[in-house]
C-alpha cells in the first residue's frame, strides 16, 4: 500500500542509502527530502513539515533517539526507525517515544515501502481529537498515555494499539477480524483466540472490575465495542 | 587434741564448783523452808524420813551422775584424739604422696619436713634437705636472699603468698622453675611456729607456653606474609578484572560496530538490486542471472552476519528476549511467505488447525528460528520436493516441526548437528546441513525461551527439525 503525494523525510548518515532509498520512494510516488545528520533533519522537518520521517538510530553526532525526542516534542509526525539488530532496540522505549515502526537492517526496499504505507494509513485514521474520556478512563492519543482514575496505566504497544483501534470508534462494534487485521496484520486472520487473550489482558488493566467490564464490551460472535 | 583436753579441764572445773555448791544450796533451802513446815505441820517422824531420803539419796545420786558425766567426757576426748590422729595420718599421707613439693620450714626458714614430691623436684633426699635454708634452695645468691626476705614479709603480713613463680636450684645445680605457695603456720593461740611451702614444677608448662608463644609469633608472621600475598593477588585480580571489563566493552562495541557496518552496505546492495530490477528493463540474460546470484549471495551473507552476531550475543550472555503471548500460526504463515518470496518454485504445506493455544516467547526470535529451519529444508532437499510445517500442542507446550524430503541425517548427527561449527555430511557428496552456526543459534535461542530443539529422520525419508515453546498461561 503506498500513499503517493506524501512527503517523506529520510535522515541517515549513509549517503548511498539516502540516494537509493530516495530514488525508490520517489519511484513509488512519494516526495522525498534527504538529511545526512540529526540536526539537518530537525531543521528540514521544521521547515517542510513532512508526512513521515524515516530515521537511522546509529548516526554520528546526534543519535536517532535524540532526534526522535526532539521531533516528538514538536509534533506527532509518524516515525519509522531504522536499526541494526546488534543494537538490541528496546521496543518499549521506542513505543514510549512514539515510534510507529521499526525496520531492521538489512531490509528490502519493498518491505520498508509497505511499512511506510501502513503507518501513513494508520495515521490517516487516527482520532482527530487528542484525548478521549470515558468515565474515569482517559486516553491521550498524542502522548499514547492512558490513565484510570488519575493513575497511569502501563500498556504494552500491542495493548495500546488494540485499545486505540477500539476507542477510535466509540459506541460502535468493531468486528474481531477487523481488529486482527488492523492491530496484527493479515497474517493473523482467523486467530480469534489471540484477540480474546489481548482483550482479557487489556480489561485487567483498564477496567475496575475485569469480570464486569464497563469500557471494553463483547458483542458475542461479532466483535468488541468501546464505551 | 589440745582443744579436747582444754574442754575437759574446763568442764571438770565447772563441775568441781557447781556440784558441792548446788547440793549445799539445796540443803540450806530445804532446811530454811519446807523442813520446818513438815516438822511442825505433818509429823516429826515424817520429817526424819524426808531428811534421810534427801541426804541419803540425793547426795549419792548427784555423785553418780557427776562421775558418769566425767566418764562421758573422757570418752569424747578419746574419740576426738583418735579422729585427730587419723586426720594427721591422712594429711601426712597426702603430703607424702603429692607430686608437688611440700616443705615444712621452721621460723628461721630452715627445712623441717620434706616430702617425696620435694625429693623428685629438687633431688635432695629428706636427710639431705634437713636444715637447709630457703635461700640455699633458691640458689644462695643475694637476689635469693632478697626474695626470701620479701616472701617472709608477705607471709608475716598477709599470712600467705600464692602463685609466685620463681626458680629453685636442685641438688645437681640445675634450675627448676616452680610456682610457689607459702602459708604461715600458727598454733592454737595464733602464734607462728613455721611456714609451709608448696612448690609445683612448672618447667614443662613454661616450656609449652614458650613454644606456643613462639608458634604464635611465627603464625602471625606467616599470616602477615600470606595477607600481603593475598593483597597483591587481589590487586592483580582487580587489575585483570578491569582489563577484562575493558575487553568486554571493546568486544561489545566491536560487535555493535561490525553489526552496523556490515548491515548498512548489505542494505544498500539489496536496495541497488531492487532498483536494477525495477528500472533496468532491457537487461540481457547474463545480467539477469548475475543479479540473481548477487541477490542470493547477499541473502546468504545476511544470514551469516545474523548468526555470527547472535552467537556473539549468546556467548556474552547478552540475549535480550522480549517474551509475550502470541499465536504461532500467523508467525508461521509470515515466515513461509518470506521464504516463499525467495523460492517461488517450492511448495510449502501449512497446517490449518485452528484453536491452538498461544505461545509465550519472543516473537522475533521465533521468526529467526523458523526462517533458519525453513532455509535448511529448502537448501537440503531436491527442488520440486515440498516442505511441510506441522504444529501440535498440549497444555504445556507447542511444537513446530519442519519436514523436508531430502537425504535426512546420519543417526550419529541427529544431536551433533546443533553443536557449534559442526557440519553434517549428507553422505551423497552434496552440500552439508548448515555452516555450523545456524542450528546452534536456533538451539540457544529456543533454550533461552524455555523450549528445546531436536532433529529426527522421518520413516519414509527426509529430516524433521522440531522446536517447542512454552504455552502462555
Amino acid at each position: 500500500m503506498t500513499m503517493p503525494g506524501r512527503t517523506i523525510l529520510l535522515i541517515d548518515d549513509d549517503a548511498t542509502l539516502l540516494d537509493l532509498l530516495g530514488e525508490h520512494l520517489e519511484a513509488s510516488g512519494y516526495g522525498v527530502v534527504r538529511a545526512e545528520d540529526g540536526p539537518a533533519g530537525l531543521d528540514t522537518a521544521a521547515t517542510i513539515s513532512p508526512d513521515l520521517v524515516v530515521l537511522d538510530v546509529m548516526m554520528p553526532g546526534m543519535a536517532g533517539w535524540q532526534v526522535c525526542e526532539r521531533l516528538r516534542s514538536r509534533s506527532q509526525i509518524p516515525i519509522i526507525l531504522l536499526t541494526a539488530k546488534g543494537e538490541e532496540v528496546d521496543k518499549l522505549r521506542g513505543f514510549r517515544l512514539g515510534i510507529d515502526d521499526f525496520v531492521t537492517k538489512p531490509f528490502s526496499f519493498a518491505e520498508l515501502t509497505a511499512r511506510i504505507g501502513a503507518v501513513l494509513a494508520r495515521g490517516a485514521s487516527r482520532p482527530v481529537g487528542r484525548t478521549l474520556s470515558s468515565g474515569d478512563l482517559r486516553l491521550d492519543f498524542g502522548d499514547r498515555r492512558v490513565t484510570l482514575a488519575g493513575g497511569v496505566v502501563d500498556l504494552t504497544p500491542t495493548e495500546y494499539r488494540l485499545l486505540e483501534a477500539l476507542a477510535r470508534h466509540p459506541h460502535r462494534t468493531v468486528p474481531t477480524e477487523a481488529l486482527l487485521e488492523e492491530v496484527w496484520g493479515s497474517a493473523y486472520a482467523g486467530e480469534l483466540e489471540h484477540v480474546k487473550h489481548y482483550i482479557w489482558t487489556l480489561r485487567k488493566k483498564v477496567e475496575v472490575d475485569p469480570g464486569d467490564p464497563r469500557h471494553i464490551l463483547t458483542e458475542r460472535g461479532f466483535g468488541y465495542r468501546f464505551e | 587434741m589440745y582443744g579436747a583436753s582444754a574442754l575437759l579441764r574446763q568442764r571438770l572445773d565447772r563441775l568441781r564448783w557447781l556440784l558441792p555448791l548446788g547440793l549445799g544450796l539445796l540443803s540450806v533451802f530445804y532446811q530454811l523452808g519446807p523442813a520446818a513446815w513438815v516438822h511442825d505441820r505433818v509429823s516429826h517422824e515424817f520429817h526424819y524420813i524426808v531428811e534421810i531420803v534427801f541426804y541419803g539419796l540425793f547426795g549419792p545420786l548427784a555423785v553418780f551422775w557427776a562421775v558418769g558425766q566425767i566418764r562421758g567426757w573422757l570418752e569424747e576426748r578419746e574419740r576426738l584424739e583418735r579422729q585427730a590422729r587419723a586426720n594427721e595420718r591422712r594429711l601426712a599421707a597426702i603430703s607424702a604422696a603429692s607430686a608437688d613439693a611440700i616443705l615444712g620450714l621452721d621460723p628461721d626458714g630452715k627445712v623441717e619436713s620434706w616430702n617425696r614430691g620435694a625429693e623428685s623436684i629438687l633431688r635432695y633426699s629428706e636427710a639431705e634437705s634437713r636444715g637447709k635454708g630457703l635461700v640455699d634452695l633458691l640458689g644462695g645468691t643475694e637476689a635469693a636472699a632478697v626474695e626470701v626476705q620479701w616472701l617472709a614479709g608477705q607471709v608475716t603480713q598477709v599470712g600467705f603468698v600464692r602463685g609466685h613463680e620463681t626458680s629453685f636450684q636442685d641438688a645437681l645445680g640445675h634450675e627448676v622453675l616452680v610456682e610457689l605457695t607459702a602459708t604461715q603456720l600458727t598454733d592454737e593461740q595464733g602464734k607462728p611456729f613455721g611456714i609451709s611451702v608448696i612448690l609445683r614444677d612448672i618447667g614443662d608448662r613454661k616450656r609449652r607456653e614458650l613454644e606456643i608463644h613462639r608458634l604464635n609469633v611465627s603464625l602471625n608472621e606467616e599470616v602477615a606474609a600470606r595477607t600481603g600475598e593475598l593483597g597483591a593477588k587481589v590487586n592483580e585480580l582487580a587489575q585483570a578484572n578491569t582489563e577484562l571489563e575493558k575487553l568486554d566493552r571493546m568486544r561489545s562495541e566491536f560487535v555493535s560496530l561490525v553489526s552496523h557496518q556490515l548491515r548498512a552496505p548489505l542494505t544498500n546492495v539489496l536496495g541497488a538490486l531492487s532498483r536494477i530490477e525495477a528500472s533496468c528493463d532491457n537487461r540481457n540474460l547474463t545480467c539477469a542471472r548475475m543479479t540473481n546470484v548477487v541477490g542470493q549471495q547477499v541473502a546468504r551473507l545476511e544470514r551469516l552476519v545474523r548468526d555470527i552476531l547472535n552467537t556473539a550475543r549468546i556467548e556474552a550472555g547478552e540475549l535480550n528476549l522480549q517474551a509475550e503471548p502470541f499465536s504461532v500460526l500467523p508467525v508461521v504463515r509470515q515466515v513461509v511467505q518470506q521464504v516463499q518470496a525467495a523460492c517461488t518454485d517450492r511448495v510449502f504445506r501449512l497446517p490449518t488447525k485452528p484453536g491452538l493455544p498461544m505461545a509465550f516467547a519472543d516473537r522475533d526470535r521465533v521468526v529467526e528460528v523458523l526462517a533458519n529451519l525453513l532455509d535448511n529444508a529448502v537448501k537440503y532437499s531436491p527442488p520440486g520436493e515440498p516442505v511441510a510445517i506441522e504444529i501440535r500442542a498440549d497444555d504445556n507446550e507447542i511444537v513446530v516441526s519442519v519436514r523436508d524430503w531430502g537425504p535426512g541425517l546420519p543417526s550419529d548427527d541427529l544431536q551433533r548437528v546443533f553443536h557449534k561449527f559442526y557440519r553434517s555430511d549428507s553422505g551423497d557428496g552434496q552440500a552439508a546441513y548448515g555452516y555450523g552456526l545456524g542450528l546452534y543459534v536456533c538451539q540457544q535461542l529456543v533454550a533461552a525461551m524455555g523450549g528445546s530443539v531436536w532433529a529426527e529422520n522421518a520413516v519414509d525419508g527426509g529430516a524433521v527439525f522440531s522446536f517447542s515453546l512454552p504455552v502462555a498461561a
